[in-house]
């Protein structure tokens, strides 16, 4: 095992808030993954070694803790994509796997990957790491959704650089999981470059969802969007650090987050910190969180029309779900996080 | 006649502090009855229908709600909802997230334990708000949320419509229309009448909503207590000459 710092906060807080970062005991990685994946003709393919400098959400511990897989899979991308690159993941019994991934999209071009993780319920641990370049005026969506059951530990870190009027987008939905790290950290150095990072999460029974979602603004009149949307029930727990850097020279930068959870039941526990550190006057940068259970009013109006209370709950939750899932341009992936509520799985 | 409706001596008071609203109620809606229940501001009227449907602002301290032959008395919200009554909001709350399609699906197969083809709900749902004079887009928006007065009123009778209850209970639903939306609430309350056939407590102090309805009883609610049962006529006669002769009859100061 190792004792790893998980989704460092950029600027640490009080150490009593317990959210500076997370520490967990991995498992040692025992191997390589191997997704599914699934690559138009046109992308090119290939392997090289993932880069030293790469800084992404989760943090430099995890970084050193994968180093051992130094080859990473590349796609380079020189068209714009209507049919996206899928990578399928699926974490195993015993395992403790990793995967190395770079995504590098060329000038003026239209990136399109959906990244899919699922387990077959048993008590695997998988660590994937993605470098995102994005050229200038270029542009990558990429949709997540993350279904990997109450037994398997995920840990999910991306780190972007975003050239002059680039863009990043950004849809993560969290489906359950025993332990799901995600970090992502956006270097916004290009001059207009944007990012807009939508976070959606269903976490139930003993599940535990902790965050770094971090935009670090270097580059003049960028823009960051963070918006996370979840429900948690039963006994699980969230946390979700947000952190909106203007890092001085960033003239006309502009960064908003905004986080809305549903508590479900009192024996849930949720920890949420915007942050917005400012070295740059020329900014302007918002958050707000909105935090509680269904007011009396809501719910009394819909068990009027014959919900119970579970019910009533359930319809919410996936509503909030849906609001999300409907921003994923892929029918698929959209499919697979809708679905949960009809079947379970 | 059988009552689908009986309301015994029901005395009822906030939640929140000891204030009894109604100091016992007594009232009988016949099967498929059209009943207006009318009364100054203050009255209670919006309290009974609200303590029907077992509104967690209000506690029932004393007597009995009987309906379809069942005690329904202390019973939760949904219990009495998915039992067959239904009751249109005054002020509808908005429901970020939940579109009105969505909501009414899921309503209804929660009220009947059965799927529903997506493609034959949405055939259904359009027809009915056709009736309603609604666009279909509405179909696709957050129930209630935007909607203006006369919008939230339409998407109330839509849910009545889709919903099917055996009793609604419409809860000043022609408050704040203007002429063209009470006629299109009407005709989609007359909708009511003809494809479902269930029973309608009207609580209103207007009259305009009652011009197409063929009412069968007429209630006055003061003070907390009926004060006078009638038929039809009473409407036309409050409409004239209002509430007075009845409060004084009833030994109601102004």
């Amino acid at each position: 095992m190792s004792e790893l710092k998980l989704n460092v906060l950029p600027s640490p807080t009080w150490n009593w808030l317990r959210m500076n970062d997370t520490s967990y005991q991995a498992k040692n990685l025992t191997g390589g993954a191997a997704p599914k994946v699934c690559i138009p003709d046109k992308v090119r393919a290939g392997e090289e070694t993932f880069p030293k400098e790469f800084d992404g959400g989760i943090g430099r511990e995890f970084t050193d803790f994968l180093d051992k897989e130094e080859k990473a899979r590349v796609f380079d991308i020189d068209y714009d994509m209507a049919d996206p690159i899928r990578l399928r993941y699926q974490t195993g019994k015993d395992q403790a796997v990793s995967d190395r991934v770079m995504i590098n999209v060329a000038e003026g071009k239209k990136g399109l990957v959906v990244m899919n993780f699922t387990s077959d319920g048993s008590d695997g641990q998988l660590a994937v790491q993605t470098a995102v370049n994005i050229a200038k005026d270029a542009e990558l969506t990429l949709f997540s959704v993350m279904r990997t059951g109450d037994g398997s530990v995920l840990m999910n870190d991306i780190g972007t650089q975003i050239g002059d009027g680039g863009r990043f987008n950004l849809v993560q939905i969290v489906l359950g999981g025993k332990d799901i790290f995600l970090g992502v950290k956006n270097h916004l150095s290009g001059t207009a470059s944007e990012i807009d990072m939508k976070l959606g999460y269903y976490m139930t029974g003993d599940d535990n969802l902790d965050v770094n979602y971090i935009a670090s603004h270097t580059g003049q009149k960028t823009k960051c969007n963070i918006y996370a949307n979840g429900i948690l029930r039963d006994r699980s727990q969230k946390t979700f650090r947000g952190t909106i850097d203007f890092i001085k020279g960033c003239k006309g930068a502009k960064g908003d987050e905004l986080e809305d959870v549903l508590l479900m039941d009192k024996t849930v526990r949720n920890k949420t910190i915007p942050v917005i550190l400012c070295a740059e006057e020329d900014v302007e940068g918002n958050h707000g969180a909105t935090i509680g259970k269904l007011a009396s009013d809501i719910l009394f109006y819909l068990e009027s029309r014959g919900m119970d209370q579970s019910e009533v709950y359930e319809m919410m939750a996936r509503a909030r779900i849906d609001a999300i899932a409907d921003q994923i341009g892929d029918e698929e992936t959209r499919k697979l996080a809708k679905d949960y509520f009809q079947t379970g799985e | 006649m059988a009552d689908i409706l009986q309301v015994k001596d029901l005395k009822v008071k906030l939640a929140e502090e000891d204030t009894e609203i109604l100091h016992g109620i007594d009232l009988n809606v016949g099967e498929g009855e059209v009943h207006v229940l009318m009364g100054p501001n203050g009255a209670g009227k919006s309290t009974l229908g609200s303590s029907l449907m077992a509104d967690p602002r209000y506690v029932i301290t004393d007597g009995h709600i009987i309906f379809d032959g069942n005690d329904i008395t202390g019973q939760s919200t949904d219990k009495i909802a998915k039992a067959g009554i239904f009751m249109s909001f005054q002020n509808p709350v908005e429901v970020p997230g939940v579109t009105v399609a969505n909501f009414i699906r899921t309503a209804i197969e929660n009220k009947t334990g059965e799927h529903i083809k997506a493609w034959d709900f949405m055939k259904d749902l359009k027809k009915t708000m056709k009736v309603l004079d609604m666009d279909p887009s509405y179909a696709e928006r957050d129930l209630n949320v935007g909607f203006s007065g006369g919008e939230k009123k339409k998407a109330e009778i839509l849910q009545l419509l889709m919903l099917r209850p055996k009793l609604a209970i419409l809860d000043e639903t022609d408050s704040g229309l203007d002429v063209d939306a009470v006629r299109t609430v009407s005709a989609g309350i007359e909708e009511y009448k003809k494809t479902v056939g269930g029973a309608l407590l009207i609580i209103t102090h207007a009259t305009r909503i009652l011009e197409s309805l063929k009412v069968d009883k007429t209630h006055i609610l003061a003070n907390g207590r009926i004060i006078k049962d009638g038929g039809p006529e009473m409407v036309d006669d409050i409409n004239e000459n209002g509430f007075e002769k009845y409060l004084r009859e009833g030994g109601i100061d102004k």
